[in-house]
This record gives structure tokens, C-alpha cells and sequence, in this order.
């Protein structure tokens, strides 16, 4: 089946990380080893994005209250052309998918278990990412409450070919 | 008995001291001896007994004192080290209006509470 992609052009995102580790703001090297919403521990990791500063500073806010390091906020302005828009009823439909399945509270069981099925689904396509509503605001009424996921490994397919695949048993000499 | 090198004077990094591992875990959690003693599955005797050994022999065969040093290292950079018995008393809205100190006990709710500042420490959205 193929997926309705969408664009965005020029469009600003937010990532927030504590101010001292700043210098890791586009590594997605973390998200390849836990089990988060759209990565999945092991197979493919993602850069998480907010639609709004907002938005990110509320996810600050709900886990760590005021009790938090600095955090430096930085805004991206970001051009992909091949995403999935979860935020749209329609695409929802298409995929099968319901949106309480994609926004349930992390402590609820089988929290990630459809939106990692979505996410495989698409990183196996090569596409380059999602849109993904928040649990922040599911219904998408605050402007810009919504997630961007990146996939770093099929950017990258982009300009990087592989020539072949060669399999090697041990010993190896 | 001396106390851990790293809290003076209400001043408290998150460094690991080389002895007592054991208080300086309850001085940065800010436990009582009676969530200490639950977080680790012993009694406030064994408690007791343990934190007057200054190399931490016995509580060093406890996981669950492992995962306490690990929780602290994970909040390095992320929660104020003032700030991290706060946050571990109080409720925590990314876990369900749940208190960080109610799930360390066992390594389900570990996992739970470290993702949260792992989720802090690396921006990944909800």
C-alpha cells in the first residue's frame, strides 16, 4: 500500500535539551536504544521535533516540574518531502489506525505498541518521517501542537548507496 | 563517622563520592531512612547497618542501590542536583500524576522513571 505523503517547506520546529549537552541536539543516537513512541530499540531510531516552542517547553514542564537544569530551546527550519501526516484523520484511516492508539499516556500498557507498527511501516518504506499529533493535544487545537519524527537513516539513504552485501561467517581471515 | 565528600553545607553535586555511596544517596534523594529502606527492599535496620560501612560492601550486592547510582548519573546535566529530592517526592505529570519515589522500588518503574529524564536529557517528545 502506499502511504500519503506530504511536505513541509521551510517550516520552523523546536528540540529543547538541557544546555549542557546542547552539542547533541541532532544526534538520534538515544532513541536507537530504548523503546520510544515512533523508534523502536534496536531497529531505527528518530529525531523528535515540536511543531511549537510551546509545545516543548510543556514537555519540560511535565517531567521534571521546575526542578530542570537550563534548557536551551532551538528552533530548526526544516524541508522534508516525504512524511507521513498522522495528525490528519484521513491518513489515519488509510493506515488503519486510531488516534487514541497514538497518544496513549506512556504509563498506560502497550503505550507505543501501534505507533511503533505505524513507524515501522514507514522507516521500511524509506520515507522520511512522520507528523505525529501530541498527547499534549491530541485534537491538535493549539497551533503547532503536533510532532515531527525524522528518520536520520533514510536521509541519509538519500546520498548514501550500498554496493553490496557480503556475508562473513567466522573464522575471519 | 565522615560524612560524603560531595554534600557540604547543603551543597550537593552529583559526583559519586569514593565511600558512603549509600548516604550520599539519601542525602541527594532526600529519603528518610524509611524510603530509603523501601526503595531498597530492607529493613531500616539493615538500612542502618549498611550506611555505617563506608566501602558499601553489602548494599553494592543490591540492584536496586545500582540503579540509584545510575538515576543519578542520568539526571547529571538534566535535574538540578538541588533539586532532585524534590522532584523524586513530588507528582510527576509525564508518569501519570504518579511520585517518581513510588516506583523505584522495582525495575518496571525504574525503567519508568529513568525514561522520563532520559527523555529529558535527549528532547524526545511525547
Amino acid at each position: 500500500m502506499g502511504f500519503p505523503c506530504v511536505s513541509v517547506k521551510d517550516r520552523h520546529f523546536w528540540r529543547c535539551l538541557p544546555k549542557l549537552y546542547i552539542q547533541t541536539i541532532l544526534e538520534a543516537g538515544p532513541s536507537f536504544t530504548q523503546e520510544r513512541r515512533y523508534s523502536v530499540r534496536g531497529e531505527f531510531g528518530a529525531l523528535y521535533f515540536s511543531g511549537s516552542k510551546d509545545l516543548c517547553l510543556k514537555e519540560i514542564v511535565s517531567r521534571s516540574g521546575e526542578d530542570s537544569e537550563v534548557m536551551a530551546c532551538v528552533e530548526f527550519e526544516i524541508t522534508l518531502d516525504r512524511l507521513v501526516d498522522l495528525t490528519r484523520p484521513e491518513a489515519r484511516t488509510r493506515l488503519r489506525v486510531q488516534l487514541e492508539d497514538l497518544i496513549r499516556p506512556r504509563t498506560s500498557k502497550d503505550a507505543y505498541v501501534a505507533p511503533q507498527a505505524i513507524a515501522r511501516r514507514i522507516y521500511a518504506e524509506g520515507l522520511q518521517g512522520l507528523l505525529a499529533p501530541s498527547v499534549h493535544d491530541a485534537m491538535g487545537e493549539k497551533s503547532g501542537w503536533f510532532n515531527l519524527v525524522v528518520y536520520p537513516a533514510n536521509l541519509a539513504r538519500a546520498y548514501i548507496r550500498e554496493v553490496q552485501i557480503e556475508e562473513i561467517a567466522a573464522p575471519f581471515r | 563517622m565522615a560524612a560524603p565528600t560531595n554534600t557540604l553545607a547543603g551543597y550537593i553535586t552529583l559526583e559519586v563520592p569514593e565511600n558512603y555511596k549509600l548516604q550520599w544517596l539519601k542525602e541527594v534523594f532526600e529519603f528518610t531512612d524509611t524510603e530509603m529502606a523501601y526503595v531498597l527492599g530492607v529493613s531500616v535496620e539493615t538500612l542502618r547497618k549498611w550506611q555505617k560501612d563506608e566501602s558499601d560492601a553489602q548494599a553494592k550486592e543490591s540492584v536496586r542501590f545500582h540503579r540509584l547510582l545510575d538515576l543519578t548519573q542520568l539526571a547529571k546535566g538534566v535535574i538540578r542536583p538541588n533539586r532532585l529530592g524534590h522532584w523524586v517526592h513530588h507528582e510527576n505529570q509525564a508518569l501519570g500524576r504518579l511520585i517518581p519515589l513510588s516506583l523505584l522500588a522495582d525495575a518496571a518503574g525504574y525503567g519508568m522513571v529513568s525514561a522520563v529524564v532520559e527523555d529529558l536529557r535527549t528532547g524526545i517528545t511525547d
